[in-house]
């Protein structure tokens, strides 16, 4: 599913050279629910936007369901975005002048397709009631909920998520893992960046990263 | 509905104050150089208009050099006529002498004017304030401008002593009080008719013939015309005979294209401000939305769509606010009283080559005031984007 090749990204501060991957490895199977985990500043949160085509490696190579991604130019990266990858940020990253149902809707109509299926969506993560709420008007937990469904609205092969929980209370928090864990149930691959060991728990496999390197698979 | 149309409307609608403040700079930026350039053909009418119509002629054929008045001018008269295209032709014959009221005693220049030939050949019998217009069969009738009519405190009816040179003064009666618009006419001349100032001034021939054409605009062409048919050389257009008033004309479009300059340039920074504003507060949004999958030309696509749709809005109703005025203005003309008595009545229009040109002008600078900013949301670096704010 996730084939990650020697993937080295090296980032320039002036003159002086930062090294945030520095060799890494790694395969995720399809249907896999991997924490990536490791402390702060260990590099998990630059893969995750390697793996989520934000960011360009500096070398290496990443192959996603088949797919070199690597070599993929500016809009190739943003079709493969639109089409393959789910995100949910750490912030609630939902569009303010949006309300819940469009902001579900919007990579559908992004991709030009039919966007009856965000109630369905938004009655999956359990926030059908808020479908006309703007982000304004809605707590922390249900922004990310609206954020979640957001991300599977064009049934991504990948679901990637940079610290989901970070900004929610304990009950949030766990009903978030709790709806990942569902999510993963009926076969959706979720790559979930994470410093809380209690979350990470939660997956399948952690894969902990430390300077750039993993250290544990 | 594609996605950026749809989060454009849906942007602009959630910020519908700020939309709407820079569709009033737009309105308010389309009305000033249409305003503007109506008040200029206005005052270019009134002051050129007025003096071609009255006093120059579309065309004007004047004496040999040397000479000063045209020979044979009545077979000229008759050659004049028969062209096709021409509605009227008169002759005019001036001179200078002394008007004396019971106030005042000047000298003047006086007219001669053929009354009957004048009605096809000038707006002249059309710009009679008071009393009556010159009848052929008069002889010591006048028609005095309103200006000089103040200056010498004379009306309708009242007489007065006209004196060439040497020679015995003449009685004349005040028969109308015209008011033309012009100086010329209104303010340094008598006119009477042409066989009085003939005798009065002892001239034989006419000092100019003054043509009307059908098409003013073809002037040039009816210049070469009438100098084959009449063999004279001396054949002045009215943009020649009012090329004194060129130079005024021109400060007035300086004027009026500075101040559609500076609507153009508010209108720039006015929409350019607004989309780099918003950008600016939405840096974290535009990532999300790169990060979701949205291409560079999208979200380009987005922020033209709203500079493009708060142009249109504003400079359709700036054309809509600016006809209003201008149609009001016509119904309340502006009246100018530059010396005493006189009047010039300006009355504003616009062409519709003129307001396609300034809307288009506007639109395009809303066009590219929005293109700056949408580029830079375009092109905004998504990590960096997101983790800003």
């Amino acid at each position: 599913m996730i084939e990650i090749d020697n993937l080295r990204k090296i980032y320039y501060m002036g003159k002086i050279e930062v090294h945030a991957l520095r060799g890494i490895d790694i395969a995720i199977d399809r249907g896999e629910f991997v924490a990536l985990m490791g402390p702060s500043g260990s590099g998990k949160s630059t893969l995750l936007n390697m793996i989520g085509l934000l960011d360009t490696p500096t070398s290496g190579g990443i192959v996603i369901d088949g797919i070199e991604v690597s070599s993929l130019d500016e809009n190739g990266r943003a079709d493969f975005r639109l089409k393959k990858i789910g995100f949910v940020f750490q912030f609630f990253s939902l569009l303010m002048e949006l309300n819940s149902l469009e902001n579900v809707a919007l990579p559908m109509i992004m991709d030009e397709r039919k966007y009856d299926r965000a109630a369905s969506l938004l009655e999956l993560v359990g926030i059908s009631d808020r479908a006309d709420h703007y982000p304004s008007e809605l707590s922390g937990g249900q922004q990310q909920r609206v954020a979640i469904a957001r991300a599977l609205a064009n049934e991504p092969a990948i679901l990637l998520a940079d610290e989901p929980t970070a900004n929610l209370d304990t009950e949030s928090s766990n009903q978030i893992v709790g709806l990942f864990r569902e999510l993963n149930k009926k076969g959706q691959t979720i790559v979930m960046v994470t410093h809380e060991p209690e979350l990470g728990e939660k997956a399948d496999r952690i894969i902990r990263i430390k300077d750039g390197k993993v250290v544990i698979r | 509905m594609k996605a950026w149309l749809f989060l454009a409307i849906k942007d602009m609608s959630k910020r519908k104050r700020e939309t709407l403040m820079v569709i009033l700079a737009i309105t308010i930026g389309v009305v000033g150089p249409l305003f503007t350039t109506a008040l200029n053909n206005g005052m270019q009418e009134a002051f050129v208009g007025n003096t071609v119509n009255v006093y120059t002629g579309h065309l004007q054929i004047q004496p040999n050099t040397g000479d000063n008045v045209i020979s044979k001018s009545e077979s000229v008269l008759s050659k004049v006529t028969g062209i096709k295209g021409i509605v009227g032709a008169a002759p005019r014959i001036t001179g200078g002498v002394d008007i004396e009221s019971r106030n005042e005693k000047i000298g003047i220049a006086i007219f001669g004017v053929k009354p009957s030939l004048e009605e096809k050949a000038s707006t002249l019998p059309k710009t009679l304030e008071r009393g009556e217009f010159l009848d052929d069969r008069d002889r010591y009738e006048l028609l005095v401008g309103t200006s000089l009519a103040e200056v010498m405190k004379v009306d309708v009816g009242d007489s007065v002593i006209l004196t060439y040179q040497d020679r015995e003064p003449i009685e004349f009666s005040v028969k109308g009080i015209i008011s033309t618009g012009t100086f010329e006419l209104d303010r340094y001349a008598i006119i009477a008719t042409y066989s009085t100032v003939k005798e009065l001034i002892e001239k034989n021939e006419a000092s100019n013939i003054i043509i009307r054409l059908e098409n003013p605009e073809e002037s040039a062409k009816y210049k070469l015309i009438l100098q084959k048919e009449t063999t004279l050389p001396n054949v002045k257009t009215w943009q020649e005979l009012s090329a004194g008033m060129a130079g005024m004309i021109e400060t007035f479009g300086v004027i009026s294209m500075m101040t559609s300059g500076i609507s153009v340039f508010v209108a720039a920074i006015a929409i350019s401000l607004i989309i780099y504003t918003t950008i600016r507060n939405k840096i974290r949004q535009i990532g999300v939305l790169k990060a979701i999958g949205a291409r560079g030309e999208m979200i380009l696509r987005i922020y033209l769509a709203e500079a493009l749709f708060i142009g249109i809005v504003g400079t359709s109703l700036g054309t809509i606010l600016g006809l209003f005025l201008i149609h009001g203005m016509q119904q309340n003309p502006l009246i100018m009283n530059p010396e005493y008595g006189m009047k010039l009545i300006i009355r504003p229009w616009i062409s519709m080559n003129s307001i396609l040109a300034a809307d288009l002008s506007i639109l395009l600078t809303c066009i590219i005031g929005g293109i700056y900013p949408a580029i830079i949301a375009a092109r905004t670096n998504i990590i960096k984007a997101i983790w800003s704010g």
